[in-house]
């Protein structure tokens, strides 16, 4: 398996078999939020830089992602670029010999080459990386919620 | 190195042949492997954990 660096029409054209399967293991309240992912806006985040696609091939096949936002923090705008994680997500065939653990790590050196100096990430409850986050060195520094208003 | 990974993966038959995707592993087990493999031979660092994908690749880099 390789990682590296997509760009938004491939990812976009090769993941059209991965979004659907990722929103029915992870997403929350399927019920009432359907998957539609805005592609003109994400593709204008990308087209003005701001999009990092990191990709999980075996061979040519698209099995992973690593989707995450890079610009300055809007409260530290002095502080250097930071990495907002969008999205991350490996096929369940393909999570074997370490895969994520992989995937991580070279998502980590890209940051490190886009002079990303911290880096954002959460982790669903139902299906909680964090064990495997504080094993290479992320801190569990925020709790989050989320609410169905009107619901 | 083979006892090691068959006793840490509970994998019987793990040779130098033995891809990493077949020890059932998923990725904080993979870490922990690493780790015990740290403990009793030598660090692999994890800029090279990449360039593991069967037993024999693990035995080639702690050799190095």
């Amino acid at each position: 398996m390789i990682f590296q660096i997509e760009s938004w029409d491939s990812f976009w054209r090769d993941g059209q078999e991965l979004f659907p399967i990722h929103w029915q293991e992870l997403a929350l309240n399927k019920d009432k939020i359907s998957l539609a992912i805005d592609e003109p806006r994400f593709r204008k985040i990308y087209e003005d830089g701001l999009l990092l696609i990191v990709g999980a091939r075996q061979e040519v096949r698209l099995v992973g992602y690593f989707v995450a936002m890079i610009l300055p923090h809007i409260h530290y705008k002095d502080a250097g670029n930071m990495a907002f994680t969008d999205m991350y997500y490996i096929h369940p065939e393909f999570r074997k010999g370490g895969a994520g653990v992989k995937m991580f790590l070279a998502v980590e050196r890209i940051f490190k080459a886009k002079g990303v100096v911290k880096a954002y990430i959460s982790s669903k409850v139902h299906q909680d990386n964090s064990a495997l986050f504080e094993k290479l060195g992320w801190h569990f520094s925020d709790k989050s919620y989320t609410k169905m208003i009107g619901a | 190195m083979c006892d090691l990974i068959s006793v840490e993966t509970n994998t019987a038959n793990v040779t130098p042949e033995t891809k990493l995707e077949d020890l059932g592993v998923d990725s904080l087990e993979f870490v922990s492997l690493m780790l015990a493999i740290g403990g009793q031979f030598k660090e692999i660092p994890d800029s090279r954990w990449s360039e593991l994908d069967t037993v024999g690749d693990i035995i080639r880099i702690i050799a190095e």
